[in-house]
C-alpha cells in the first residue's frame, strides 16, 4: 500500500483529493479529446463519422486519446502549478518538479507524435495527399523514437523496469495476435488491413504500459 | 517482499525525496519500494541499507524458507 493511501479512509481528505484530481483530469482530457476529434474530423473534410471505416474511426479515437494525454503531460512539464494540482501528495518534494518536468515533456511529446501519426493514418488514402502525409508520418515516427530515447536516458530503475515489463508483454501480445491473424487472413477468414496492423501494435504497446505504470504506482 | 524502509527512513528524519536524492533515484521509486509495489535492484537495496545503517536482510525480508531435505 502506498504511503499516501495509508491516510486514506472513506471520505478522508486523501480520497477526496484523489477524486478531485480524477475529476479535473477527466474534464481537461475530455475537453481536449473532444476538441482534437472535432478538429480531426474537420481536417478530414467530413462531419459524418459513418463515412469512415471502422479502423479509421479507431485511429481517430487513438488520435484524440494520445493527443489529450500528451497535451496534458507537456502542459504540466511547463507549468509547476498544473503539475502540483495533479501530483500533490504528503511526500511531494519542492524539487521534484525539476526532475519530473523533462520526463513529462518527452513522454508527452512522444504521445503527441503518436497523435499526429494516427491522424495522418486516418486520412482516407484517396483523399490524402501522399506527398504531405507520408513525410508527416515519417517525421512523427522519428520524433517518437527521439522522445523515447531521451526518456530512457533520463529514467531511473523503476521507470526502466516499467518500460521493459510493458515491452515484454507487448511483444508477446503482438506475436500471438499477428500469428493468429496471418493464417486466418491467408485462408480468407478475415481481412488484413495495414491500418489495423498499426492499431493492434500500438494498442498492444499502450494498454500494458499504462496498466503496469499504474500497478507500479507511477 | 516486505521491507522496513519507511520506518527506518522516518526514524532517520528523511523525506522520501531526501532518500531518493541520496540513492540517485526518483521519489516515486522510493514510494513504490515502500509501498511494496516494486522490488528494488540489488545495488539500490544495498545503498538504502548502507545509508540507513542496517544490513540488507533487516531492511528487506523474504518469507521464503528452503524445503527440508529428507
Amino acid at each position: 500500500m502506498s504511503e499516501s493511501s495509508t491516510m486514506d479512509g472513506p471520505g478522508g481528505p486523501d480520497r477526496r483529493r484523489r477524486l478531485a484530481r480524477l475529476a479535473y483530469g477527466a474534464f481537461v482530457g475530455g475537453v481536449m479529446g473532444f476538441t482534437l476529434t472535432a478538429l480531426a474530423l474537420q481536417w478530414l473534410g467530413t462531419a459524418a463519422p459513418a463515412t469512415l471505416t471502422l479502423f479509421q474511426g479507431i485511429a481517430l479515437i487513438i488520435t484524440a486519446a494520445t493527443g489529450a494525454i500528451g497535451g496534458i503531460m507537456v502542459a504540466m512539464s511547463f507549468s509547476r502549478r498544473l503539475y502540483n494540482i495533479e501530483n500533490q501528495s504528503d511526500e511531494s518534494d519542492p524539487e521534484e518538479y525539476g526532475d519530473a518536468a523533462p520526463l513529462l515533456r518527452f513522454a508527452g511529446t512522444g504521445l503527441l507524435a503518436t497523435a499526429v501519426q494516427f491522424a495522418a493514418l486516418a486520412l482516407p488514402p484517396e483523399r490524402g495527399a501522399g506527398d504531405i502525409v507520408l513525410p508527416l508520418i515519417m517525421a512523427a515516427l522519428l520524433v517518437q523514437l527521439w522522445a523515447n530515447w531521451q526518456l530512457w536516458q533520463r529514467s531511473d530503475e523503476l521507470r526502466r523496469a516499467v518500460t521493459l515489463e510493458g515491452a515484454a508483454i507487448a511483444l508477446a501480445a503482438i506475436i500471438l495476435i499477428i500469428s493468429l491473424w496471418a493464417p486466418l487472413a491467408i485462408y480468407g477468414h478475415v481481412g488484413f488491413d495495414p491500418l489495423a496492423v498499426v492499431i493492434v501494435i500500438t494498442l498492444a504497446n499502450l494498454v500494458p504500459s499504462l496498466w503496469i505504470t499504474h500497478r507500479r504506482g507511477l | 517482499m516486505q521491507n522496513q524502509l519507511k520506518a527506518l527512513r522516518v526514524a532517520k528524519g528523511w523525506s522520501q525525496g531526501e532518500l531518493a536524492r541520496r540513492t540517485g533515484v526518483t521519489r516515486q521509486t522510493i514510494n513504490a519500494v515502500e509501498g511494496d509495489k516494486y522490488d528494488p535492484s540489488l545495488p539500490l537495496a544495498m545503498r538504502c541499507a548502507r545509508l540507513l545503517g542496517v544490513p540488507v536482510e533487516t531492511l528487506f525480508t523474504d518469507i521464503w524458507e528452503p524445503e527440508e531435505e529428507g
